[in-house]
């Protein structure tokens, strides 16, 4: 359920907020209820920006564990939003400490294919993904981050300056030269 | 050919990513500290009501009660030893001190 993730109103930040100071409050099936709706895309927004399986899921669990006791959520995005703000942020961190590694295609275990699918079509998608995510590693961080949010969930540019923590203005510079960047490194890298 | 903004959504979007592990849920519900009530606790409560362990033995509330008994039952068995080998009456005189310390 990608499209729409985030989406927000009023009624739902209210009801994102009850479910998360229910998790706050040690109840496990508001927490589980968390994990399940925003971990896996948390998780592959994670992986997109450090390229590693294990990484990205160990940046997501230290996410989920400032989500449930000390970062301070007050329903003026949405849950999502605020959620992912937390996740860049980390990811972002990361980053600047560690450098990316060069692609492992082995990472990819993709979960929408069935076993029975034809091996050569499979090998296609998963060197095609590869491809994609080799060039969308030549971007910066910050422009990665912001086009994999646009692409991958229709992130609007509000979505995109209240991940990242900046002026609806520069959210939008950033998205333009990110898509400018990855167009001329398509053509480039064909 | 120019490439527009939606191909290109579309053409990112066809790269997938990797899906997160079978035990991620459980990983970081225990960390969270959502774990599994620990076993010493269930094993202490039967129908909502506590049951004594030995292991409580060691806790802060008995240790010195604990303590108490231990050092009375070393000088007893010293005692009765000692009062094999020794006089008799030395049995009364230290038996007197031991449920003295009691």
């Amino acid at each position: 359920m990608k499209a729409g993730f985030f989406s927000s109103s009023p009624e739902k930040n209210e009801a994102d907020m009850a479910v998360l100071y229910a998790a706050r409050n040690g109840d496990k099936h508001s927490a589980e209820q968390l994990i399940l709706a925003l971990g896996p895309n948390a998780h592959a927004l994670a992986w997109r920006m450090v390229n590693n399986t294990a990484e990205a899921q160990d940046i997501v669990q230290e996410s989920f564990l400032k989500l449930f006791k000390s970062a301070r959520f007050e329903g003026r995005s949405s849950l999502s939003t605020f959620f992912y703000a937390i996740v860049s942020n980390a990811c972002l961190d990361f980053l600047r400490k560690k450098n990316t590694e060069p692609l492992d295609e082995d990472e990819f275990e993709l979960q929408s294919f069935s076993s029975d699918a034809d091996p050569g079509h499979l090998l296609s998608i998963k060197q095609q993904a590869a491809r994609m995510q080799s060039l969308l590693l030549e971007l910066s961080p910050r422009q990665r981050l912001a086009i994999s949010l646009w692409a991958y969930y229709d992130a609007s540019i509000l979505d995109i300056a209240r991940t990242l923590e900046i002026e609806v203005n520069a959210a939008n510079q950033l998205l333009h030269r990110a898509k400018a960047n990855l167009k001329i490194l398509l053509k480039e890298k064909p | 050919m120019k490439l527009e903004d939606d191909d290109l959504k579309s053409l990112i979007r066809s790269a997938k990513s990797p899906g997160l592990s079978k035990n991620f849920l459980s990983s970081t519900l225990e960390k969270a500290g959502f774990g599994a009530t620990p076993l010493a606790a269930v094993q202490t409560t039967h129908n909502g009501h506590k049951l004594f362990s030995v292991s409580q033995l060691f806790t802060h509330r008995y240790s010195s009660l604990f303590l108490i008994i231990a050092i009375a039952g070393m000088l007893l068995l010293k005692t009765s030893m000692h009062a094999e080998e020794e006089e008799l009456h030395h049995i009364d005189t230290l038996s007197l001190s031991t449920l003295l310390v009691l």
